[in-house]
């Protein structure tokens, strides 16, 4: 699919879908209290990303992390510090997924939306752990713990979701073909 | 849910940090966020407050309304002070009860992570409250240029930025509306546990992707039907100048970081 798409649509589809990762980001996430406060804030926005990567190659799909990460944080810092670690981190969440289906996984499968999913996780969270050991010090444990549950729940989802919306996008494509 | 959304916490006003270039205040960020891991000491920390003073001085933003901003932090920085504080291990022993050792480097250590904390949310939130999105992904698109020479696509990376920020007052209301639509045939957002809501999200989410896909599609036929060709011979018609007043703000960036690395390394 990545090589069907022309230049001027891949930027089109990029900045769409940059707008609807940090829609879902910083205005749609959904928040966990804990005593009160609301510890654990949870999203979707990685997922336009991840499709974008998946739909594009890695390219695209960094240039969207990194545009959703930066833009995202100009529009509503939600309280926090603009972290350069964690727009690498955004960045790797479209290129994984985009190298992956470009080099490793070519049909759009179940499986290999879930093994995408699940690999491009498993290097993203523990960099951002990284970077949260960096600004909170040893607290980040406390953050990282109800992060990686939270984030084991929303697994299966992001794979839903990715799979839906790579199918129907594919539908579009070839029924505008014909 | 969707109701009462502001976007950008751009404060308006005419101040001279207002008018600096924005490619400056990005370098200046930047340098900033660096340089505040470099701190050692109390007097590296007591530089950072009074270059911070100034700046919010000269940028008109009330305090209050800086401390405003901190507020949905307060949990973090409580929670990360006091987890440094007694999980840190020290020999100086100040106070002990059950498996709570505090200690004086772990005291140090606290108030370290805290200030670090603080002065970096409102280091960078400083830029935003003094710069509009556009002026900041304009100011961006500028500082690439130099990558153009390595084939990096500038234009096409600012293209996709303007993109993004036209369309996210057009996606919020494509949201509502799906979310609306949904609510109509049944659809609960907000009750359940988390996978429950999360599963609840698919008919919104799916939805807004594809119709994002959508409205992108007829955007990149708009764009070719008008022989949109990228950035090869584009002129601006706003071209950004450094003042005076840009090459003052760097220098005073520059004293800072000089002072920070002789007191921390000297």
């Amino acid at each position: 699919m990545q090589n069907k798409i022309n230049n001027i649509s891949k930027i089109a589809y990029t900045g769409l879908f940059t707008a609807t990762s940090i829609i879902l980001t910083r205005f749609f996430s959904f928040s966990i209290a804990i005593a009160g406060f609301n510890a654990l804030r949870l999203s979707f926005g990685e997922i336009p990303i991840m499709i974008n990567g998946l739909m594009l190659g890695p390219v695209f799909g960094a240039a969207c992390g990194a545009l959703a990460d930066i833009i995202g944080y100009a529009i509503n810092p939600l309280g926090g510090a603009y972290f350069p670690g964690f727009t690498l981190g955004a960045m790797l969440t479209g290129l994984i997924p985009g190298v992956l289906s470009r080099y490793c996984f070519k049909e759009m499968k179940w499986p290999s939306v879930a093994l995408i999913i699940v690999l491009t996780e498993l290097i993203t969270v523990p960099l951002n752990t990284l970077w949260f050991s960096m600004l909170y010090g040893k607290a980040y444990i406390t953050f990282l713990v109800p992060r990686v549950l939270g984030k084991g729940i929303l697994i299966p989802v992001y794979v839903i979701i990715a799979k839906m919306t790579v199918r129907q996008i594919h539908r579009i494509l070839s029924s505008a073909k014909h | 849910m969707l109701k009462d959304i502001t976007i950008g916490q751009f404060f308006p006003g005419q101040s001279s940090i207002h008018r600096l270039d924005p490619r400056v205040k990005i370098i200046i960020t930047f340098v900033f966020i660096v340089i505040i891991f470099f701190v050692r000491s109390f007097i590296g920390y007591g530089m950072i407050l009074a270059y911070m003073a100034l700046a919010v001085i000269l940028s008109g933003v009330p305090v209050r309304y800086m401390l405003k901003g901190l507020k949905p932090l307060l949990f973090i920085i409580a929670l990360t002070f006091f987890i440094n504080i007694f999980f840190t291990s020290g020999e100086k022993v100040i106070f002990k009860f059950w498996f709570f050792t505090l200690t004086q480097e772990g005291l140090l250590q606290g108030v370290f992570m805290g200030l670090r904390l603080i002065f970096l949310v409102a280091g960078t939130s400083l830029l935003t409250l003094t710069t509009s999105p556009i002026a900041l992904t304009d100011g961006i698109e500028h500082l690439l240029q130099p990558l153009k020479i390595f084939r990096f696509p500038v234009h096409e990376l600012a293209m996709m930025m303007t993109i993004a920020l036209r369309f996210i007052p057009t996606l919020l209301e494509e949201t509502d509306k799906i979310m609306k639509a949904q609510m109509a045939r049944g659809a609960d957002f907000e009750s359940g546990n988390l996978f429950q809501r999360a599963k609840a999200l698919v008919p919104l989410l799916v939805p807004l992707f594809i119709s994002a896909f959508r409205r992108a599609d007829e955007l990149a036929m708009a764009m070719e039907s008008r022989c949109y060709r990228g950035g090869e011979n584009r002129t601006r018609m706003k071209i950004p100048k450094t003042a005076s007043r840009d090459y003052i703000a760097l220098a005073v960036t520059f004293l800072l970081v000089l002072g920070i690395l002789l007191n921390s390394y000297l």
